[in-house]
């Protein structure tokens, strides 16, 4: 089990790999929040740019600090589903 | 005495009693005046009469009721005592009545006072009038009974005038009997003559007397032979008895000696039986052990004779023997060096294996070693150096092989940047820190040679100088020094590293063992 492990996912990766988790995650998060943002300055504010803004930050924020936990072995980050 | 009590106690009782029958009396006396008195009136009206005489009908029945119940009764005797006035003397009079009337049938005599007890007006006069009577009738009947008697006694003395008959006796009496009756009838006859004379009675005494005399001289005679027929028939009832227990005792001594002798011949008879039983018993016994004690010679005999033959064969035996232990002690050496050969054969056999693996480990491809192990493992047999090194070569071997140094001189080269990319990381570190250390490190200076120092740089390059060298065993130790991220990202490295120097240092042990299995021939 190890040993397939250890084949699918080879040592000196393990950093890359997890910097991949990490960039992707981020980018979702802030696409969200970018998403968000339109949507409220759409409905809400009167395309006020802001809104936008509020959102970009709150998603990339969300994206570093589960990439933070990520890096840190801690219980929190993202979900993980077990494929 | 007795007589003369019970009259003073009738008496005494009596006057008691007349005073109480006569209060009673007089009641009832008044009651009869009253209905009298109200029969005459019919003015207060025929109700009140009727009542008055129902009353009294009732209380006069339910009095002489409860007075009978309480002489049956002592409960209703109790009571009717406590509340019913005059009813105790009444009881007490009754029962007084019972009494007297028992006594009276007890003693038969019947004095008229009790009886008379319903006449209380003329019950003095009734009383002394016949008790006079009685006494009187009896004192004259009974002394008119012995005037009588007197009077007749001199009347009865006169004799009245009689003929006496003569005494006949049989002709065949004796002559002192016939005597003395002649002497008597003529004493009789003269009586009757009236003639009586002192002769004749003297001569009547005379014969009697003879006949006394006679009689007693008869009386002792009798007795005195009496006597004698008894004894004699004494002496011979007592010889007649004698002789018949002696011939009783005859007859049982000789059934006694009979019985005797019919024993003695049965016992004998048993005793001769037994003996001679023995005695068969005894010479079986006998037969047995001399039989068994022939059969024992034999064996003996049998053995001595054997042991005599052997030890007359022994002499040429003993030159075979030494012959078959010559040989046997040769066909011991020949298999001793057939085992030599074979070990020798063995040994030499174990060497080319062992050369065969090691020159496989050092291709320059990785080969899979599976086949050479299992060409070593059989020669090696059941040596347990040699097992254990086999068993502790690591499994996954057999089929990849092992990398060989220029190899991992090659891969370490290949996972160098992605270690140095790491080199700079805090402990515990987040985003930004693996960020500064990707970016920082691209600022390092590569080292070469021997540098001292923990940094991974002076690692790596020492590491390289050893690979290059072929001691892998020292470049896996200083990889094996990294700590954290890197140590992690060499983690593959590292294992094939082992791996190979496992497989090197396992292979040494076997080919010393197998310098050892020469040596030993």
């Amino acid at each position: 089990m190890s040993a397939v492990a250890q084949t699918s996912k080879p040592s000196q990766s393990l950093l890359n790999d997890k910097w991949d988790v990490v960039i992707s995650n981020t980018l979702v998060k802030t696409g969200l929040g970018f998403g968000c943002g339109v949507v409220a300055s759409v409905l809400f504010f009167k395309r006020r740019a802001f809104p936008v803004w509020l959102g970009v930050g709150f998603g990339a924020g969300r994206g570093y600090a589960e990439g933070d936990a990520i890096f840190r072995n801690s219980d929190a980050g993202i979900r993980s589903v077990k494929a | 005495m007795l007589r003369s009590n019970t009259i003073t106690r009738s008496r005494a009782f009596q006057r008691a009693l007349s005073s109480r029958t006569a209060s009673v009396h007089t009641s009832a006396i008044r009651q009869n005046a009253g209905a009298t008195i109200s029969a005459g009136t019919k003015t207060s009206g025929g109700g009140f009469k009727k009542f008055f005489a129902l009353a009294a009908l009732f209380s006069t029945v339910s009095y002489g009721g409860l007075i009978f119940a309480s002489l049956k009764n002592d409960t209703i005797h109790g009571y009717v005592t406590d509340f019913i006035p005059f009813s105790d003397s009444l009881i007490v009079w009754i029962e007084n009545q019972r009494f007297q009337k028992r006594f009276r049938a007890n003693t038969g005599q019947s004095p008229p006072l009790f009886s008379s007890s319903a006449l209380p007006a003329g019950f003095d006069v009734k009383v002394e009038i016949p008790r006079s009577g009685v006494n009187s009738r009896a004192i004259d009947s009974s002394a008119n009974t012995t005037k009588k008697m007197s009077q007749e006694t001199p009347i009865v003395v006169k004799v009245p005038e009689v003929i006496l008959p003569l005494i006949s006796i049989p002709k065949d009496a004796d002559a002192l009997i016939t005597k003395s009756t002649e002497a008597l009838n003529e004493l009789i006859s003269q009586v009757n003559d009236k003639s009586v004379d002192e002769t004749h009675v003297k001569n009547v005494a005379a014969t009697i007397n003879d006949l006394h005399s006679f009689i007693t001289s008869t009386q002792k005679s009798l007795k005195e032979s009496l006597q004698t027929e008894f004894n004699k028939q004494v002496k011979a009832l007592d010889e007649a008895s004698a002789q018949e227990v002696k011939a009783l005792e005859d007859t049982w001594l000789k059934r006694y000696q009979e019985q005797q002798q019919v024993l003695l011949d049965e016992y004998n008879k048993k005793l001769a039986t037994e003996i001679q039983a023995t005695k068969d018993a005894i010479n079986g016994l006998a037969a047995n052990k001399l039989t068994s004690l022939f059969v024992e010679r034999e064996q003996q005999y049998a053995q001595e004779i054997a042991n005599k033959v052997e030890t007359e064969h022994e002499g040429r035996l003993s030159k075979l023997a030494e012959l078959s232990s010559s040989v046997a002690e040769l066909e011991e050496i020949t298999s001793k060096s057939n085992t030599v050969i074979h070990q020798a054969d063995n040994a030499v056999r174990l060497h080319r294996a062992i050369a065969k693996l090691s020159s496989a480990i050092k291709d320059s491809k990785p080969v899979a070693l599976g086949p050479f192990i299992a060409a070593i493992e059989k020669v090696a047999g059941e040596d347990p150096l040699l097992k254990a090194a086999i068993a502790s070569i690591p499994t996954s071997v057999y089929t990849e092989g092992v990398l060989t140094p220029a190899q991992l001189a090659a891969r370490l080269k290949l996972i160098e940047p992605e270690i140095r990319k790491a080199s700079l990381l805090p402990e515990d570190a987040g985003i930004a820190g693996h960020l500064g250390s990707i970016i920082f490190s691209k600022l390092l200076w590569k080292k070469s040679g021997a540098p001292a120092g923990d940094d991974i740089e002076s690692i790596f390059s020492r590491a390289e100088v050893f690979l290059e060298q072929g001691n892998i065993y020292e470049a896996v130790a200083e990889i094996n020094t990294l700590k954290g991220w890197p140590k992690k990202l060499a983690h593959d490295w590292l294992d094939q590293g082992r791996k190979r120097t496992e497989v090197d240092f396992l292979i040494q042990v076997l080919s010393e063992n197998a310098k050892l299995w020469g040596v030993k021939l």
